[in-house]
């Protein structure tokens, strides 16, 4: 709904920058106070929290994909803390099932009339823990939560919370009694992020108790939901030139006929690159996007939706193809 | 991912392919140029031939150049192919430039097509199965002036590469097992998780009938029945070895292990009755029929990959093709103007060369055919170009007019159709090469100063259109300008390019002899409209008027008052007389070395007045080729050495029938009559109109100081009949005076030759006579030489050459007085000498033993024949430029500020052209992305990654703060684009300039 509002916004008016500007500034306050937050528990890793910041405003869904250990469900967790309103978090096993998430209708009363019982993804924030152990069963119930902000059960469909941010986890490394998501789950989520390795300064950090999950359980909500919808509002009207589109086509072009990709990305990864990119800009206090906001991005946004022949559906090998493809288009100038 | 490996670096020696389409051509152009040098020994030509040898040796080289620049790196392509189906490809090349890359897989080429700015990315097709291991990569480039391919190949090795069957339909032998139900299905690899004892939820493509209705109540979901007989099937699929068709075969193969996979059963493979192996996914199943050994192949496929031809692509570019009717019009102009069409041929001719070009560009750019309109305009119009030409042939006279008039004018007319057709490079090429002969011919018929202009604006768009023509198919060359900073600006090689070829043009035409004249035939040789001269051999003025002796021109010093109108150029002269002559051109001599055009001797003298010989009409000789026996005096070619030397003389005004030519003349043609005479004069039977021309061919002896010096005193040597066929040649007259005796006598007191003699006299005439146009006339009956010499020590050429001939006279030398023109100046683009009305001048020719007449000057130095060294075209044109440049020094040290203020204004038409594109802001990203180049940043970067090349602090913020402002400028649609603004950032962009590294 976001970015339907955001085509539908006029640019800016040359002759009355302010507001545009104000409102960017606004976006960049919001962002700074979450990445603060979320950077309090997470030690290091500044990109990929800004990344998932910037994944949150854009109204994407974020993947957290990373080796056991290094904090992605801090991560997700740390971001859902900073933010007011509901929030659940699901594990992934593989018993779970559909029902578990979205809800079921369960007989209820005197007269057993079944009645809908909401499941855990209605609310503001979910956080889906260990996404790969659910089964596929289950990991497609969430397609159409995702995508339309609505689960359907037993035929009548039922609007999620808004906003509505599904933060989920996985292992890449551990593949026994997993079920790899399928392209056309991987493509719902807008950015996938690889916290990575703190660096050992970080590592003390965390080891002597001043950051990491100790300090979890002290983390207040920073913004309320409607600063993060207000927020979200906004980075949807920050002007994309024309050339930057193109662009963005282009590198989504070069992705598909790169000799080693099997299947280049989808346009749903150019939305999302542009949401993205948008949200990026906004971050940095701007009410346009530059050529960097895209490049900053482009590797989170579009690494998981390109399959590279032999890369074993590893989210590094379409990094890297990405990577080549944006040192191989030139970035507009003008 | 298999990657080259590091021997992929061993280089094959570069070597060159082929020329491109349409180079016959050009070479049979310059075998055309060669003729016409030959046939009218024209510098003008040779220096086009050499400067096209030159041409040709640089575009030989420029592909061997890039060639050598060529470096591959990693070769990218997918593990695993299919037979006969395309494949991505891809190779990196050091190389921005782009290059034609061929890649062969055991002899046969696997991917073909241009290089672009990152390397090549094509697609591939593998037609043999199995495994490949080697791939030959063949880069090919002409370089940048795109005539001679030179190519080198690459050996890569890969990892292995295995190309599998293409799956066929067909029938294969499976076995199909179905394996016992019960606990094998429990943890069976494969299994789709969630499904219990059976059932499992419902997908798409499940039938109504098999839902387990019982579970799905349960579950709140639809759940059907396991098909667990798909899924507990073992499929064997077995291949046959030598059934003749092996590829066929594995095919079959690999298409029952995918139907065997699609439906889920556990597929093995086995050859024969070897071992089974399981093939657990489609890539495994590709993998073993690429390798699967099942025989030879008994019958090699008949397919052949296509040749591709030494320049792949045909199409030429649009802009290589307005640079190609650009060139053909300066040659058709030049020839236009040559042969004096008029206005109305030169519009047709504009008219018809540029439509030609519009619609050759127009089919190129859009890939059809020209419409039938158009086809029919260009056909009628040439039609009636045809007839124009056909009635104007009706009345022609000879062989000459036709080469001059319709001949060429046809020429024209086939060149502009030509020009309708031109579309792909070998036509184009070859259009350049008839544009060449053009120039030529044209450059043959041409004796005027504008030739070098001429030339020079053709060899630019000759060059730049062969360059354009070298170039990538235009598809290739799509990036914006601001992108390719990372490379040498085109212009700036080219300048340097056209400077080392200049140069090497110079050193070669520096030993390449000044062309010596046609042997036989003048283009043109013809007179137009000429007065026949009534009188047999009598002088005729340009009127026709025959100069009748005796006639009294008074004292008036301006008789004649007409170009070519000199008192020389009748029977009789006045030396007091020397007329008011002007500057304008009367004739221009092709020729390869300067010499006194001779036209008339004179052997009397009164003391005032010259007199030819009188009662000698002359022999009447039929023209248009005519021998000239030696006159009096002259000695025969036996009986000394000469050397051949070609005048051709073209009339710019109407001149008298007086036939010049440099002493001895041996053969004249002419189209007309002449008289030779006794005294060596050569008279035409009608007057020489402007625009007629004729040549000569002289036989000059070698004369040499020693030589002159051998032949002593000659007044001792004449015997009593040399005395008396001399006479007229020793007479004095009696007027003169016993000091001019005297002096005589005096001066060639001690001398040891004739030839001392006379260089004693000319050094006291330099020593002491003042050479004056305007020197005062004798009295009347006065002796004009005693007058000269003793009273007023002023005088011209006819006053120092009478006191000359009449001083040596008088020592007993045979001498005479000659009357002609002097050389006159060099254009030494063209190789002819311009004379003028002034450059008329009188000379001595005294008579030596051994060589016959010979000339001296004593106001002109003229080397001796036989002492002068042989002129180069180099040599010529280098002397050329200082001379000028010592004529006018101040020009030649403005013309370079000239020429830089040229550039300059070129410079700032192109910058205001993108800034009108672009608007004003369009020139500072491009200035900003070139400095960050210049500090090594790639030419994709956005204006903030280039700003990071800086890195000094100051620095780095003046680059981040230009990137934001024409990242503002370019994204954000509030900014307010004032002057105040322009002006900051383009102070920003001008002070990193400043500061470089």
């Amino acid at each position: 709904m976001d970015t339907m509002a955001g085509r539908m916004i006029a640019p800016p008016d040359a002759a009355h920058p302010e507001p545009a500007a104000a409102a960017a500034a606004q976006v960049a306050t919001t962002a700074d106070r979450v990445a603060t937050s979320v950077g309090r528990v997470l030690a290091g890793r500044e990109e990929a929290i800004r990344t998932a910041v910037a994944c949150m405003l854009s109204g994407g869904h974020l993947l957290i994909e990373d080796i056991p250990g290094v904090g992605k469900t801090l991560l997700a967790q740390a971001l859902a803390s900073s933010v007011g309103g509901s929030f659940h978090r699901i594990q992934g096993t593989p018993d779970l099932l559909p029902g578990d998430v979205t809800g079921t209708m369960m007989p209820q009363g005197e007269g057993f009339e079944l009645r809908f019982r909401p499941g855990p993804i209605f609310s503001n924030i979910v956080v889906f823990d260990e996404l790969n152990r659910a089964n596929p069963r289950t990991q497609s119930s969430l397609l159409e939560a995702t995508e339309e902000g609505a689960v359907t059960v037993d035929g009548s469909t039922r609007d999620l919370p808004n906003p509505f941010l599904l933060i989920a986890t996985q292992n890449p490394v551990e593949m026994a009694g997993t079920y790899p998501l399928g392209e056309g789950a991987l493509d719902r989520f807008a950015a996938v992020v690889t916290p990575g390795r703190a660096r050992p300064e970080d590592e003390v950090e965390v080891l002597t108790g001043r950051r990491g999950r100790t300090v979890l359980r002290s983390v207040e909500p920073v913004v309320d939901i409607g600063d993060l919808v207000a927020a979200r509002s906004m980075v949807a009207s920050i002007y994309i030139a024309d050339a930057i589109a193109r662009y963005v086509v282009d590198i989504l072009e070069a992705t598909r006929t790169h000799p080693r990709v099997r299947l280049g990305a989808s346009t749903r990864g150019g939305v999302a690159l542009v949401g993205l990119a948008k949200a990026y800009a906004g971050m940095a206090g701007r009410h346009y996007v530059v050529p960097d906001d895209v490049t900053a991005v482009a590797g989170a946004a579009l690494a998981h939706r390109v399959i590279v022949v032999d890369g074993d559906g590893s989210v590094a090998a379409g990094r890297q193809v990405v990577a080549e493809c944006l040192s191989r288009i030139p970035a507009p100038t003008a | 991912m298999p990657v080259a490996d590091p021997r992929a670096d061993r280089l094959n020696v570069a070597r060159p392919v082929g020329a491109s389409a349409g180079a016959l051509g050009l070479a049979c152009g310059w075998a055309g140029g060669a003729a016409i040098a030959r046939l009218t020994g024209a510098t003008a030509v040779v220096i086009v031939l050499v400067a096209g040898i030159v041409w040709f040796a640089a575009a030989a080289l420029a592909g061997w150049w890039a060639i050598g620049r060529v470096r591959i790196g990693a070769v990218t392509i997918p593990a695993v192919s299919t037979q006969g189906a395309e494949f991505p490809i891809s190779i990196e090349m050091s190389d921005g430039r782009p290059a034609f890359v061929d890649v062969r897989s055991a002899g046969s080429t696997i991917a073909s097509g241009w290089s672009g700015r990152d390397g090549f990315h094509g697609a591939a097709t593998l037609r043999r199965r199995g495994v490949v291991r080697n791939l030959h990569v063949r880069v090919r480039t002409p370089g940048a002036l795109g005539l001679v391919w030179w190519a080198r190949r690459f050996d890569v090795t890969i990892a292995d590469h295995l190309v599998a069957p293409a799956p066929q339909p067909g029938v294969a032998r499976i076995d199909r097992h179905a394996t016992q139900l019960g606990g094998e299905r429990a943890g069976r690899a494969g299994a789709v998780a969630g499904e219990i004892d059976g059932v499992r939820p419902w997908r798409d493509g499940d039938g109504e009938k098999s839902v387990h209705w019982a579970s799905s109540l349960r579950v709140g979901e639809l759940v059907v029945h396991d098909r667990r007989h798909d899924a507990d099937e073992r499929w064997l699929v077995r291949a046959q070895p030598g059934t003749g068709d092996p590829d066929g075969e594995a095919g079959r193969a690999r298409s029952a292990m995918e139907q065997g996979l699609r439906s889920g059963a556990d597929v093995y493979a086995v050859i024969g009755d070897g071992d089974a192996v399981r093939i657990p996914d489609r890539d495994a199943a590709a993998r073993w029929t690429a390798l699967a050994d099942l025989g030879v192949v008994r019958a090699e496929s008949a397919w052949k990959p296509p040749r591709i031809a030494v320049e792949p692509d045909g199409t030429a570019p649009a802009p290589a093709r307005w640079w190609a009717a650009a060139a053909t019009l300066v040659a058709l102009l030049m020839l236009i103007e040559t042969l004096e069409y008029g206005p109305i041929v030169t519009l047709l001719t504009v008219a018809g060369i540029v439509a030609g070009a519009a619609v050759s560009a127009r089919a190129l750019a859009t890939g059809e055919q020209t419409s039938m309109l158009v086809r029919t305009a260009v056909g009628l119009g040439a039609l009636v170009a045809f007839l124009m030409v056909a009635v104007s042939a009706g009345r022609l006279a000879g062989l000459l007019e036709l080469l001059r008039g319709p001949l060429p004018q046809i020429l024209v007319i086939l060149i502009a159709l030509h020009g309708f057709e031109c579309r792909d490079r070998r036509t184009v090429r070859v259009g350049l090469a008839i544009s060449a002969v053009v120039v030529m011919y044209a450059a043959g018929f041409r004796v005027d100063g504008a030739i070098g202009w001429w030339l020079l604006s053709w060899a630019v768009c000759f060059g730049v259109a062969m360059s354009r023509l070298g170039g990538p198919p235009a598809s290739l060359d799509q990036r914006p300008r601001s992108f390719s900073a990372a490379l040498p600006r085109p212009t700036t090689v080219g300048v340097i390019a056209v400077g080392v070829g200049s140069l090497t043009s110079i050193a070669v035409l520096s030993v390449v002899p000044v062309p010596d004249g046609p042997a036989r035939l003048t283009l043109p040789s013809f007179i137009e409209d000429p007065q026949p001269v009534t009188a047999p051999g009598a002088v005729a003025g340009p009127g026709g008027d025959v100069r009748d002796p005796g006639t009294d021109l008074g004292d008036d010093r301006a008789p004649a008052g007409q170009a070519g109108g000199y008192v020389g150029f009748a029977s009789e002269m006045d030396t007091s007389v020397r007329g008011d002559l002007g500057d304008e051109v009367v004739m221009r001599v092709r020729a390869s070395a300067p010499d006194f055009w001779r036209g008339q001797t004179f052997s009397r003298f009164d003391g005032r007045r010259w007199y030819v010989e009188e009662g000698d009409d002359g022999v009447r000789r039929i023209g248009p080729d005519i021998e000239v026996p030696p006159a009096f005096g002259d000695l025969d070619s036996e009986r000394v050495p000469v050397d051949r030397f070609v005048q051709t003389f073209y009339a710019e005004q109407d001149l008298p029938n007086v036939v010049f030519a440099a002493y001895r003349p041996a053969q004249v043609i002419i189209e007309a009559d002449v008289w030779t005479r006794r005294d060596g004069a050569i008279r035409a039977s009608t007057t020489l109109p402007e625009g007629s021309a004729y040549t000569v061919v002289s036989a000059r002896p070698r004369v040499t100081a020693d030589a002159l010096r051998g032949d002593g005193h000659i007044g001792a040597r004449l015997n009593v009949l040399g005395l008396e066929l001399f006479d007229p040649y020793l007479t004095v007259p009696p007027s003169t005076s016993d000091e001019t005796r005297a002096l005589a006598a005096e001066l060639a007191e001690g001398q040891a030759s004739t030839y001392d003699v006379v260089l004693a006299y000319e050094a006291w005439m330099a020593a002491n006579v003042a050479y004056d146009l305007n020197a005062p006339l004798p009295d009347a009956g006065e002796d004009a030489v005693h007058d000269f010499l003793f009273d007023s020590r002023r005088g011209f050429c006819e006053q120092i050459a009478s006191a000359l001939t009449i001083m040596l006279r008088s020592q007993g030398v045979p001498a005479r007085l000659a009357t002609g023109y002097a050389a006159g100046e060099r254009d030494r683009v063209a190789g002819v000498y311009t004379v003028r009305a002034s450059d008329a001048h009188a000379w001595v020719e005294v008579w030596f033993p051994s060589v016959g007449w010979q000339p001296f000057d004593p106001t002109a130095f003229v080397p001796l024949s036989g002492e002068a060294s042989t002129p180069t075209v180099g040599a010529d044109l280098l002397a050329g430029a200082r001379d000028a440049i010592a004529a006018d020094p101040v020009g030649a040290a403005l013309a370079p500020v000239v020429l830089a203020i040229g550039v300059a204004g070129g410079w700032l038409a192109i910058t205001s052209m993108r800034r009108r594109r672009r608007g004003r802001w369009g020139v500072l990203p491009d200035r900003f992305a070139e400095r960050a180049a210049r500090r090594g940043a790639v030419a994709v970067s956005s204006n903030r990654v280039r700003s990071q090349h800086w890195t000094a602090a100051d620095d780095a913020a003046v680059a981040l703060e230009i990137a934001e402002t024409l990242d503002r400028v370019a994204f954000d649609p509030t900014f307010p684009d004032d002057d105040a603004a322009y002006a900051r950032a383009r102070e920003l962009v001008g002070s990193l300039a400043g500061r470089r590294r």
